[in-house]
């Protein structure tokens, strides 16, 4: 098996939503649909993936997505079943994960309610520079 | 080069025999060691042999030096959503 490297890549990565600032609806829709797809399969598996954030999303030439980026998704994880590890990209990190009050694959649902938001608005809820300000805006929101 | 990690790269390479084109994320096993990030790569390799879904980045070779480790994925042409504005290196 030989692998060469390809020197000249003249594609370059494309940024959608920084390009285009923020999706139509039906667009949002699609990329929300597949990446659900994705999601519903990781978990059948008993797999939880903890980190989708819009870096994460490939497009491929065909225009469908594919999620990369395994390095915190958590294994043997059964409904029910609990983990306690705190990790994530804070911009969208349930706020379960934030209290460290133990939690499960719904926090991938949490994730992909942000970035739908973000595909929608063009940023992520919660948004602050300052992170900590960060961390108490999605705190916030399970007091409400 | 396709993008640069806190542990390595991510190369387009081609496969000489068929000539298809992949992604191969090159990572450095010192890198790894010395953030304690050795349980998250043997996840994700391990995850990534397990699932096998259109909606997920596919692996396809996997092998190593004595120094780095070197993942064969599926090459995705038309990039990433969007580059996060915030920088975290997940340590906080």
């Amino acid at each position: 098996m030989i692998f060469v490297l390809i020197k000249i890549f003249k594609g370059e990565l494309f940024f959608h939503l920084r390009r285009e600032k923020k999706f139509l609806e039906s667009k949002t829709r699609f990329y929300a649909a597949e990446i659900i797809l994705a999601l519903e399969y990781l978990h059948s598996k008993g797999i939880i993936y903890r980190d989708l954030k819009p870096e994460n999303i490939l497009i491929g030439a065909d225009g469908h997505i594919k999620i990369a980026d395994f390095g915190l998704s958590k294994q043997g994880i059964e409904d029910g079943a609990k983990t306690y590890t705190f990790c994530g990209t804070p911009e969208y990190l349930a706020p379960e994960i934030l209290q460290a009050k133990g939690h499960d694959k719904a926090v991938d649902y949490w994730s992909l309610g942000a970035l739908i938001y973000e595909m929608l608005t063009g940023a992520p809820p919660f948004y602050s520079r300052d992170k900590q300000q960060m961390f108490r805006n999605i705190l916030e929101v399970c007091e409400l | 080069m396709l993008g640069k990690g806190s542990f390595g790269k991510v190369l387009l390479v081609e496969k000489v025999d068929t000539g298809s084109l992949y992604a191969m994320k090159v990572l450095r096993k010192d890198v790894i060691i010395q953030r304690k990030q050795k349980l998250h790569m043997r996840a994700e390799r391990e995850i990534l042999e397990d699932v096998d879904s259109p909606f997920i980045l596919g692996l396809h070779y996997a092998f190593q030096t004595n120094d780095k480790l070197y993942l064969v994925m599926d090459f995705m042409s038309g990039g990433i959503l969007k580059r996060s504005d915030f920088c975290s290196d997940k340590d906080f």
